[in-house]
């Protein structure tokens, strides 16, 4: 199984540290990423997307005060236990994965009754 | 792969290369303008010290060059593995940890000399290159010993150069690039730490070994130089060469771990290839029916 991946578009309306904010907190919500997980530094995370590393600190500040991830001086970042509840989806979080899957998919060549097609059948 | 890659990234590959190379050529020129400096004034294994700290500290400085080499992603949408990169995994496995056995002990060896070489403490700086011992009765003088006259460039180079690496080697495993370039340049890293280390000890096991040789005191220090010092020689002189062809060529170089991810890349590639023969084999039959 490859490790999990974050993508992000430069040329995208969405801010980029959003866009790292809700793939990883979609990637712990769907437990692709697992409590106490380590994730990668924000040097290299920031490097190997070439954004600065302020960027991607302000997704990992944003996460942690979502309760999403926690960091630990000497210990690094890890994936936090998911918080306990009836869990509500965020509206503007729904909104930001529907934006990159449907500019992923066009990237693809598919239109859109490709992606509505391919969206009921990973529902089914 | 490489001739599909952008312009830039293509020049960089070899910019790399030349970046490492010229330390090496450069340290060169700089130990030869080095070893005739103050002829007279500084002593032949004064001059030597020289000659190598200056050698290992370009040989550094053109690994970290190198390393400064490297492009950012410049794509629009850019994909990043959630995957943490750790140093230890970039360093050689075997060599890393010996490398860095071999800084110890050098700092420990230098410690040892400097404490027991003899010092005029009115002039520190300029003496401590001989040891006193009783030998039969009779006091004699040991030298050229690594005191603080001949270790203190050692220190003040490893001073420089080891933080100066170990930032570097940070840099490169949280660093962009692709997973064998970060490969390349952690391992030069370390062979250009290891040359710097491995010269030096090499250096100051040799005067060690002259010196106690010297005096017809054999006993327990003849085996003591037999038994410690030349072993530690020879597995300096190993370390040296290993450095330097790893800064030169680090693809060159292999250990266990590496040729065990080259074997499951290459069981890998396999597999990929016995699919794609298959995909083939099945789209002839599709065609011919």
């Amino acid at each position: 199984m490859t490790d999990p991946a974050v993508r992000v578009d430069t040329t995208s309306q969405v801010p980029p540290y959003e866009q790292i904010r809700a793939q990883l907190a979609a990637l712990i919500r769907t437990g692709r990423l697992v409590e106490g997980e380590r994730l990668p530094t924000v040097r290299q995370l920031a490097a190997d997307l070439g954004l600065a590393p302020g960027t991607v600190a302000r997704a990992y500040r944003e996460l942690e005060a979502g309760e999403l991830i926690r960091t630990r001086r000497g210990a690094g970042t890890r994936v936090a236990a998911l918080p306990t509840g009836p869990r509500t989806h965020d509206p503007d979080q729904l909104t930001t994965l529907a934006r990159d899957f449907t500019s992923a998919a066009r990237a693809l060549g598919a239109d859109t009754e490709d992606i509505l097609t391919a969206v009921r059948e990973a529902m089914a | 792969m490489l001739d599909s890659a952008p312009l830039p990234y293509r020049l960089l590959e070899h910019a790399d290369h030349v970046a490492r190379w010229s330390g090496l050529a450069v340290g060169v020129v700089v130990a030869q303008v080095v070893s005739t400096l103050g002829d007279g004034d500084v002593e032949f294994e004064q001059r030597v010290v020289f000659c190598i700290t200056a050698f290992g500290l370009c040989a550094v400085a053109g690994v970290l060059l190198a390393d400064a080499l490297t492009l950012r992603p410049q794509e629009a949408v850019r994909t990043a593995s959630l995957a943490p990169r750790l140093v230890r995994d970039h360093v050689p496995p075997r060599m890393g940890p010996l490398i860095a056995l071999q800084g110890v002990s050098l700092v420990a060896l230098l410690v040892i000399t400097a404490a027991t070489a003899s010092v005029d403490p009115d002039r520190v700086l300029s003496t401590g290159k001989v040891v006193h011992i009783t030998c039969n009765g009779m006091r004699a003088s040991l030298g050229p010993w690594p005191g603080l006259y001949y270790s203190l460039p050692m220190f003040g180079a490893l001073a420089i150069a080891t933080p100066t690496c170990a930032w570097a080697l940070r840099r490169i495993a949280h660093g962009p690039g692709g997973d064998q370039q970060r490969r390349d340049r952690a391992w030069a890293v370390t062979g250009a730490w290891g040359l710097l280390v491995s010269s030096q000890q090499l250096y100051a096991v040799l005067m060690i070994s002259v010196a106690l040789t010297e005096t017809g005191c054999a006993g327990v220090v003849g085996a003591l130089t037999f038994w410690v010092f030349y072993p530690l020689a020879l597995l300096n002189l190993f370390t040296v060469v290993w450095s330097l062809v790893t800064v030169v060529a680090p693809r060159a170089v292999e250990d266990e771990k590496s040729l065990d991810d080259t074997a499951a890349f290459d069981s890998t590639a396999n597999l990929d290839d016995t699919a794609a023969l298959d995909d083939e084999r099945a789209a002839e039959g599709t065609l011919r029916r």
